[in-house]
């Protein structure tokens, strides 16, 4: 039994069975070049097995070197459409270094045929037998190299490197079986097939050459490659099936409209939903203008826009009126985008519209209601505003009133008393500048006065509230804690109005804590730095803020006691915002509230 | 009706209007006194003359209503005539219920307030004369005897002498003594006079019926 032909026959064997089956799929699917080049691949691998398996056996020189020729010629059709099907299914962007390899190999396939002794050997000069380890014999050719193979030296080179490039790029896109199963099996087997050819050479290994082994085995690969792919077919075909019922079912059931309209402006796809929200039937809908379906004052606008669609694509969101069968108008915010056809000339636009106008009636209600909330709150404002006006003025008019008419009744004595008339009248002077007054600290609450600034401590302006708050806190046993920061800069702001708003929280801590057990009457002032202010926090333990009166409780005339006018607060929040501080309330975690107001920290003064 | 010597008592805390309605009134003859505060007012001795009470209505410390409650707890007479800077209806309502002679707002017409304060004093010498009749018929009776009270009762019921004598097995001529004396003493011009007194002091009359007459006729 000869090994050698057993081998080499098998490998041509195995390599013509895969060009059947290459050129089978391709036939299948002519425009997948990938095939033909494979097939190609697999033809030529198993060429070269065939001449190799002569050349062992061959003990003519002339034959030896026309078989050397040919064999060159199967390695040039097995590498070229390599390179091309790695350019194919690796996706290279290497184009060019393909076309030099090509043409490098053309110019080296021209003096492989000048050469008698083919690209290898200028001429060979003797046919050597040797013998396998297991005693076979076989041939082996001497002669000077030919300097040419330097050409496809340096091809074979250039294939390594296109091909590491081309699997990395794979590899970087995440197609890692492509990249290994293409890119690595060239590379592997190519340095496996020329590192043993120079094992041969050099005498170390006692086997023929075994190039066409390794060509099989890249041509194996690339089968594989490509035959798992073909394999996966039928998965694509039903997911894209299912893709595509996923889609049907969406339009048959989904609570939006879709429509697609042509260049024309012609419904020509409308889904179930469009129908039932028009009443119109299939039949009326198809190639039915769209400009008919919307009022005649928005149909001028429309055409001008299907115009602009042709050119510019229609604009993402819009808006239009959907006249509906029954005469019925509804709302339907579309989005919409430009379709082409595979020419790239503009073929329509798909649009998906949700129907608006229960929610646009809602807020119209709700928009409604809120502007009357909003009259309704400045009318009680008012209201409010005018009852306290209406107390403080009272009084002074009273006195007038009463003055001026004892005044009258004065005179109408014989005797005037002049002295007693100068009183009265000037009481009644006295008075009118009072309600003048009352008017004037009205608007001082109600507008931005101009605050005089100066530099204070904090801690001294709020000790000098609490002296003045003393017997009230005394009175009604409440604690007061304090907790000021050492490093608390001075700060630059009204001191009045800073006691004001210190008096105004500590009343309504007081308040707060009316109902509270005598024991647990505590008030808390806390001052610290934060976030370049000043933030001072004014904590009661008392009965806490309904969290419904959170949001309004800085309002003018928002009050919570029933006596109160509901100004303290909003004046407050009007010092605060005054000096660019902030205000806020909130409730404590285990009972009582939180008042913190801060004030931005000023450049020290010198 | 001469108003001279009737007192109004102003309370309000504030200054101005106290002294300017002082002013008007005491223009009108009126004796007036003026007091900052409920507390103050409380303060004062009883006044047992006729008056009334002119009363701010929202005043710290005790108020207008809370003042107008502890004066009816306390059985003052005076007519109580409020004054309120804008009409909180929930206040008048409670004042006007605890038996408030007037509610007027501020500014309030010297007419308005003449005319308020005249019918409250008007109303309250006619319940105060009505008192001092009642006193001094309950002072009249206190002077009676036993024996005169008796026959007082008997008289008021309708009884004749004759009846009155037979009842109390005395002689028709003594029953006729007693009964001048009781007129006497009564200062009743007439039987008439007599009976709306004792109305007044709320004296029980004493019927004869048939039976006691036969009763008393047998023993």
């Amino acid at each position: 039994m000869n090994w050698l032909t057993v081998a080499w026959s098998m490998c041509a064997g195995v390599c013509v069975t895969l060009a059947l089956m290459h050129s089978f799929l391709w036939s299948k699917n002519r425009s997948e070049f990938a095939y033909l080049l494979s097939t190609l691949m697999a033809l030529s691998a198993g060429a070269i097995a065939i001449t190799e398996l002569s050349l062992l056996r061959t003990q003519s020189i002339a034959t030896y070197q026309l078989l050397l020729q040919w064999s060159n010629l199967f390695v040039y059709l097995l590498i070229i459409p390599m390179v091309w099907l790695v350019y194919v299914r690796l996706d290279s962007s290497q184009r060019w270094l393909a076309q030099i390899i090509t043409a490098m190999w053309s110019v080296a396939l021209i003096f492989n045929f000048i050469s008698p002794g083919s690209l290898v050997y200028t001429h060979v000069e003797e046919i050597k037998r040797q013998t396998t380890y297991w005693g076979e014999q076989f041939s082996v050719a001497v002669g000077p190299a030919n300097p040419w193979v330097l050409l496809a030296n340096i091809a074979v080179l250039l294939i390594l490197v296109y091909v590491l490039i081309a699997a990395i790029k794979a590899w970087r896109r995440r197609e890692q079986r492509r990249a290994i199963l293409i890119g690595g099996g060239v590379v592997v087997f190519m340095l496996f097939g020329g590192i043993h050819s120079m094992l041969v050479d050099s005498g170390i290994v006692a086997t023929p050459y075994m190039v066409s082994f390794a060509y099989l085995a890249i041509v194996v690969n690339m089968s594989y490659e490509l035959v798992s792919d073909a394999m996966q077919a039928p998965k694509l075909a039903r997911e894209v099936e299912a893709n595509q019922k996923r889609w049907i079912d969406l339009l048959n059931n989904v609570q939006l409209a879709v429509i697609a309209i042509d260049p024309k402006g012609l419904i020509t796809y409308h889904n179930p939903f469009f129908e039932k929200l028009t009443g119109y039937s299939t039949k009326e809908l198809y190639n039915r203008s769209t400009l008919s379906l919307l009022p005649e004052n928005e149909r001028a606008e429309l055409n001008l826009r299907l115009e602009d669609m042709a050119q510019t694509g229609p604009r993402p969101h819009s808006q239009w009126t959907v006249v509906c069968a029954s005469g019925e108008e509804r709302q339907l915010a579309w989005s919409s985008v430009r379709q082409v056809d595979n020419e790239g000339n503009y073929s329509g636009i798909l649009s998906v519209g949700a129907d608006i106008t229960d929610g646009l009636l809602a807020q119209k209600e709700l928009q409604h209601s809120q502007s009357e909330l909003e009259r309704l709150t400045r009318a009680s404002m008012l209201g409010e505003l005018a009852s306290a006006l209406a107390h403080e003025l009272n009084q002074p008019l009273t006195a007038i009133l009463s003055n001026s008419q004892a005044a009258l009744r004065f005179m109408d004595n014989d005797q005037v008393d002049m002295g007693e008339l100068h009183d009265i009248l000037e009481d009644i002077v006295r008075d009118d500048k009072r309600a003048g007054e009352v008017i004037h600290s009205m608007r001082a609450m109600l507008r931005k006065g101009e605050i005089k600034r100066e530099w204070f401590d904090l801690k001294h302006a709020l000790d000098e509230v609490l002296t003045i708050l003393h017997n009230e806190l005394d009175a009604k046993s409440i604690q007061v804690e304090l907790d000021f920061s050492e490093d608390l800069p001075q700060i630059e702001a009204g001191r009045v109005e800073i006691q004001q708003v210190l008096m105004n929280l500590l009343l309504n801590a007081v308040r707060a804590l009316q109902s509270t057990p005598t024991e647990q009457r505590f008030i808390q002032l806390q001052a610290h730095i934060g976030q370049g202010n000043t933030v001072c926090t004014i904590i009661d333990h008392g009965a806490g803020i309904k969290a419904e009166d959170i949001p309004n409780i800085f309002t003018a005339f928002y009050s919570t006691n029933s006596t109160g006018m509901g100004m303290g607060l909003a004046i407050c929040k009007r010092i605060i915002e005054a000096h660019g501080g902030t205000i806020e309330a909130k409730n404590r975690e285990k009972g009582g509230s939180i008042f913190s107001f801060t004030l931005p920290i000023r450049p020290d003064h010198g | 009706m001469d108003e001279k010597n009737f007192t109004l008592f102003i309370i309000d805390d504030d200054a101005s209007v106290r002294k300017s309605l002082r002013r008007l009134l005491q223009a009108h003859q009126y004796q007036v006194e003026t007091f900052a505060s409920a507390e103050d007012y409380l303060s004062r001795e009883n006044y047992s003359g006729i008056g009334a009470i002119i009363l701010d209505l929202s005043m710290p410390g005790l108020d207008g209503i809370d003042l107008q409650a502890r004066l009816m707890d306390s059985g003052s007479p005076l007519p109580i005539i409020f004054l309120t800077g804008h009409g909180d209806i929930h206040s008048s309502v409670v004042a006007m219920k605890q038996g408030a002679e007037n509610f007027l707002t501020k500014p309030v017409d010297e007419k308005e307030l003449l005319a308020a304060v005249h019918e409250a004093l008007v109303n309250y010498a006619e319940r105060h004369q009505k008192q001092l009749d009642a006193e001094t018929i309950r002072q009249n009776i206190a002077t009676l005897t036993p024996r005169e009270m008796e026959i007082l009762r008997y008289v008021i019921s309708g009884a004749m002498n004759k009846q009155i004598a037979h009842q109390l097995n005395i002689a028709e001529k003594t029953v006729k003594v007693h009964r001048g004396r009781v007129l006497e003493k009564m200062q009743a011009k007439s039987v008439i006079a007599l009976l709306r007194m004792c109305d007044i002091a709320r004296v029980q009359a004493l019927t004869i019926s048939p039976s006691e007459v036969s009763l008393s006729v047998k023993n």
